[in-house]
């Protein structure tokens, strides 16, 4: 399998594939959010708890391809503990990043695992499998 | 004899690598490549024939009118429609696809047949573009739509088909090949179960017409529809085929030029069929090109038994792995909807794509019926004349590979 491919589905990415973390509805959540990809059928659904303005725990459900679960299982990770503010900046960042407007070398490193999907700039039909779980996230920050 | 290495020459597009391998182009079912004798046939005509149709004396416009009419006659012919004795088949409407065949169906007979309360039965496996247009209507008009379920093994389940009408219905309109199961369905013991209760029926033929042949005296159905892009032939070309009594019944759907006989500034009386829903300049080269491409098909015999011994074969190879389960059943051609454990379809098409195959996942416009399987994405294969054993063989060695690319 040639390298780009390899490269976008690296051992992180399968790792969170097969074991999502905070996998399941949250029971206290605050808000929620839908992700729909009308071209493939991924579609989640993501839930955060937000207390004054930061991130106490984030959560999703649904059903994907290994790249859009995966980036669901590594986004609520990431997103726990900042700030509304500082997300939407993550976000724009990490956009950047599987866009290929930036390369992930030069990259943020506090974006952390969502490195991982850099890859994903290599093949634009799929960008949107890496970016799903983050629209449900800023449908329910809004 | 069908000699598909002789087919296949026709074809200058499979020559082409993808990501380093030989193209196998295994979407078929979404669209087919075409013969080199058509591409040809477009640019000659644009080049030395091309002229707007039915409106001018010039030798040009005759020229495309001749071929553009001609071609409404070899379609037919292909679908053995009645031919009158002189003058076009008023039988054959030209549109732009399948979509556009059912929207001006639904709009144009739906307008002026349905009432709220009637009933239209359609089934759980319809494209989209046999869905939409019916739900549109029903909730302009206040009408229901009823379904026809599938049976485990994705035929239709004809006894609850039966249960289904009422006095209240009005229609039955069903594809005769399911776009992601492959499956044929008995077109004839529909037409003659609806007929028996007064129910004329549509048929959505688009797949139906590239794997099987098309008898629509013998089906009896009051309509048809299909795309040539599916067929070999050029996109932006569709058929309706409709009895004549019906279609000039019919009132026109969309007003514009070459549709009417007489306008004054506030009337207009339309055209006889087909000339009433063909209203502005049509797609002419692309319907003379559907003429060119019937003819190249017209040259080969046994197309079809070819495509159902390859369906058979891969069906049995797929058999072979232990990871794959097969949602369509015995009675497809050209079409095979599958699983594979642990590896999404969207995963799986990408990374066949990476080894130069073209297959397909998602939920094929068909969202429905992905529901009733209780999935939300399947991968679909189709083949065509042009595909070989050969194809089939490389895919499922491709196919093994992701299984340990993703076991990893």
């Amino acid at each position: 399998m040639n390298d780009k491919f390899s490269q976008l589905y690296q051992k992180v990415v399968m790792e969170h594939a097969r074991t999502p973390h905070n996998f399941g509805e949250l029971e206290d959540f605050t808000a929620s959010g839908e992700g729909d990809n009308p071209m493939c059928g991924d579609s989640f659904k993501v839930y955060v708890k937000v207390v004054d303005g930061v991130i106490a725990e984030a959560a999703f459900t649904g059903a994907g391809c290994a790249v859009s679960k995966s980036s669901a299982s590594v986004m609520t990770e990431q997103v726990k503990g900042k700030s509304v503010d500082d997300i939407k900046t993550v976000y724009e960042k990490f956009q950047e990043v599987v866009n290929g407007e930036v390369a992930p070398e030069d990259a943020d490193e506090k974006l952390g695992d969502l490195l991982a999907f850099a890859g994903i700039a290599e093949f634009p039909v799929r960008i949107q499998c890496a970016t799903l779980a983050w629209e449900a996230l800023m449908e329910a920050l809004d | 004899m069908f000699d598909h290495k002789e087919f296949r020459k026709q074809f200058p597009i499979l020559n082409r690598t993808v990501n380093g391998s030989k193209l196998i182009y295994f979407d078929n079912a979404a669209t087919m490549q075409k013969p080199k004798v058509v591409t040809d046939f477009l640019v000659d005509f644009y080049q030395s024939s091309y002229s707007n149709i039915h409106r001018s004396v010039h030798t040009l416009s005759h020229e495309s009118t001749q071929l553009y009419e001609n071609t409404r006659q070899k379609v037919a012919e292909f679908i053995n429609a009645p031919l009158p004795k002189r003058g076009t088949p008023q039988n054959i409407v030209f549109t732009s696809g399948t979509t556009d065949s059912v929207n001006l169906l639904a709009n144009s007979w739906g307008e002026q047949n349905v009432k709220a309360g009637d009933e239209i039965i359609l089934s759980v496996s319809e494209h989209h573009s046999n869905l939409i247009p019916w739900q549109m209507l029903a909730k302009r008009k206040g009408a229901v739509l009823r379904f026809v379920s599938i049976c485990d093994d994705g035929e239709l389940n004809y006894e609850q088909f039966e249960t289904l009408f009422s006095d209240k219905t009005v229609l039955v309109a069903i594809s005769l090949m399911s776009n992601v199961l492959g499956v044929v369905n008995d077109g004839k013991r529909i037409v003659d179960f609806a007929h028996a209760k007064g129910v004329p029926v549509f048929f959505d033929a688009a797949q139906a017409v590239v794997h099987s042949k098309i008898d629509v005296q013998q089906l009896d159905c009051d309509f048809l529809a299909f795309s040539a892009h599916k067929l070999y032939g050029p996109t932006g070309v569709g058929v309706l085929y409709g009895k004549t009594e019906l279609l000039n019944k019919m009132p026109p759907w969309k007003g514009g030029g070459e549709m009417i006989n007489v306008v004054s500034l506030n009337d207009f009386s339309a055209a006889p069929s087909p000339f009433r829903f063909e209203a502005g300049t049509p797609n002419i080269a692309g319907v003379v090109a559907f003429g060119k491409t019937l003819d190249f098909l017209n040259e080969y015999k046994g197309i079809t038994e070819y495509e159902t011994e390859l369906t058979n074969y891969l069906v049995n190879r797929l058999r072979e792995l232990n990871e794959v389960e097969i949602f369509s059943g015995n009675n497809t051609v050209g079409i095979v909807a599958f699983s594979v454990a642990d590896i999404h379809p969207h995963d799986l098409t990408h990374f066949l794509d990476q080894e130069g195959i073209a297959a397909r996942a998602g939920h094929h416009c068909a969202q429905p019926l992905l529901s009733f399987f209780e999935v939300n994405s399947l991968n679909r294969v189709s083949v065509s004349a042009y595909n070989t054993k050969d194809e089939v063989d490389s895919f499922i060695e491709a196919l093994k590979k992701a299984l340990e690319f993703f076991a990893r």
